[in-house]
């Protein structure tokens, strides 16, 4: 994988984290201030050692090292210990954000930080860039680590809707768990209205199927970058689907399927590749003092006045809602893109091959040079 | 490469055929663990969303609560569990529901619990008080907690501030929904109230 692609790949993690994770409703960490101990009943983990979650301090300096460590990402100073800090500190905080009988699976935010931390993401756009010259090649196996992680990941959401009951002619599961979500959760969307009232059978029955088809896929497909590829892009328009019908955006999955992206290939844009040597120059003169003051300036702008992304976009709207919708449909958009050109470049060999044959055969009937149809080279 | 590079590469290589063999070791164990003990934190897992959700008849059961607030004029008015906990994300509500407000069949927890002596009962609470915790309030329930009836309060002054609130009746039903030819129907059966007195 490209060295620029990888730093590509750090910067979009570190600004979804900085857009994303910061819940504009419930602060992430710092909610649980707001509850008693009486609703503390931690999963086996971390959480067991303690007789009561910690008090709010704790909370607010985890989400303040989360900050931190994800600007240090940003700029790429110290990468790998930025990175290998920000998991430990998002396994920590979540451990207890977790203690209140739900876990939200965004475990693949971690999984990417620690996994990438290896895989010499640092090398360009970054503070690290600019200190000195890397000598030997980056590492694959972060990469394959990543894939296998994610494969066996999407297969523990996969393996159970098999074996209970999804791909059953006569049930509609996706149908159950919209209406579960619409009624019990208390999220409504436009999309689960229209999609109950005028999605037909079969095309729930075809959702089901759909779903555990994707899920499973990812384990085989970790073994091949295209297939991998193919699959990242059908899944990328799958949690769309989910997003505008359950108003879940499970942005640590996008996020984690970036990081097999090309993304080198849109430096070809000038403006583009400007404004990532921009970024570099600028993250070069970043220095080590200035994180923990970033950090806790963000940490308090967030928990003041919260997710300032959300606040803007507030004015259109639900801006968490929009937030999420948008990036939503530039994620489904960008995957079917691929979809398309992937199929493109593996039909275009064929398509070549017999356009050559037709272009020989045309030429021959006319009578000049094959593959000409009879014309001058020069015009 | 010299001798020293060379085997620094092999260990390295050693290390990371490891990384992936315990991975590989681990997740199945993982597995294990979460579908016939309890879902840990961290784990390597995605929401399975088990089950059919829908039955063959197209019906759809979960159980719900409705919050009756009573007020001092004797007035009362009915909000929903997502109100009651909007200071938690939409994620959680339901299970904080459930551990605070819910009754579970197992009753008062019991004396033996943790065992008989007075050195076995208090080894578990000492040493891992959190999983003492989560046995007792996900499987026993001996009435609301009075830190939850403090938090009920404080709740009901945020979301009624110009009234009293006396009492909360949360009550649990089972709801069921039925969708058919894009009509929606539903039947609800109640389950259980739980009081709390303000």
């Amino acid at each position: 994988m490209d060295e620029r692609s990888l730093a590509i790949g750090r910067i979009i993690f570190a600004l979804a984290l900085l857009a994303l994770w910061f819940d504009p409703n419930n602060p992430r960490y710092l909610w649980i201030a707001k509850f008693p101990e009486s609703f503390y009943a931690p999963p086996p983990g971390l959480g067991f050692f303690l007789h009561r979650p910690p008090p709010a301090l704790v909370m607010w300096l985890l989400m303040a090292g989360v900050f931190t460590f994800t600007i240090g990402l940003l700029v790429g100073w110290k990468t790998r210990v930025m990175g290998l800090a920000l998991a430990a500190t998002m396994l920590i905080g979540n451990s207890f954000e977790y203690s209140f009988g739900k876990i939200n699976h965004d475990s693949l935010t971690i999984v990417v930080a620690l996994t990438m931390s290896f895989s010499g993401w640092e090398r360009a756009y970054s503070a690290d860039a600019r200190r000195g010259p890397f000598r030997d090649e980056p590492p694959a196996w972060p990469l394959a680590l990543l894939a296998l992680l994610i494969g066996l990941a999407m297969f523990s959401a996969g393996w159970p809707k098999l074996m209970s009951g999804w791909l059953d002619p006569s049930t509609q599961s996706a149908k159950g768990h919209v209406i579960a979500n619409l009624y019990a959760t208390e999220r409504p969307t436009a999309g689960a209205s229209l999609a109950l009232t005028y999605g037909p059978t079969w095309l729930w029955e075809l959702l089901d199927w759909g779903t555990v088809g994707i899920e499973l896929a990812f384990l085989p497909a970790a073994f091949s970058k295209r297939a991998l590829r193919i699959v990242c892009a059908l899944a990328a328009c799958f949690h769309a689907g989910i997003h505008f019908t359950m108003d879940i955006f499970f942005y640590p999955n996008l996020v984690a399927y970036g990081m097999f992206v090309d993304w080198e290939r849109g430096l070809e844009v000038g403006g583009l590749r400007r404004a990532m040597e921009w970024w570099g120059r600028t993250a070069g003169r970043v220095r080590g003092w200035m994180l923990p003051v970033a950090g806790t300036l963000v940490a308090g702008v967030y928990s003041i006045s919260g997710n300032p992304v959300v606040t803007v976009l507030d004015a259109g709207g639900d801006g968490r809602w929009v937030r999420d919708s948008v990036l939503a449909m530039t994620a489904a958009a960008a995957g079917v893109v691929f979809l398309v050109w992937s199929v493109g470049s593996r039909l275009r060999p064929a398509f070549t091959a017999a356009a050559g044959r037709l272009f020989r055969m045309q030429g021959g009937i006319a009578g000049g040079r094959p593959g000409h149809l009879g014309h001058h080279p020069d015009v | 490469m010299n001798d020293t590079e060379a085997a620094r590469t092999s260990r390295t290589e050693r290390r990371i055929q490891w990384l992936f063999a315990a991975v590989v070791i681990v997740f199945p164990l993982q597995f294990w663990f979460t579908k016939h003990v309890a879902e840990p934190y961290p784990a390597l897992l995605l929401p399975s969303f088990e089950g059919a959700g829908l039955d063959a008849a197209g019906r759809y059961a979960t159980e719900l609560a409705d919050v009756v607030v009573t007020f001092s004029d004797g007035q009362s008015r009915t909000i929903g569990l997502r109100r009651l906990f909007a200071e938690a994300p939409s994620s959680q509500f339901e299970a904080m529901s459930r551990i605070g407000l819910h009754p579970k069949a197992g009753g008062p927890p019991p004396t033996n619990l943790w065992g008989r002596t007075a050195l076995e009962k208090a080894i578990p609470p000492r040493l891992v008080p959190g999983f003492v915790l989560r046995k007792t309030r996900l499987y026993y329930w001996a009435g609301v907690d009075p830190a939850t009836v403090d938090w009920m309060r404080g709740r009901m002054k945020e979301l009624f501030p110009e009234r009293t609130a006396v009492r909360v009746d949360v009550v649990w039903y089972m709801q069921v929904y039925t969708w058919q030819d894009g009509r929606r129907s539903g039947e609800r059966t109640p389950v259980d109230t739980v009081v709390v007195p303000l």
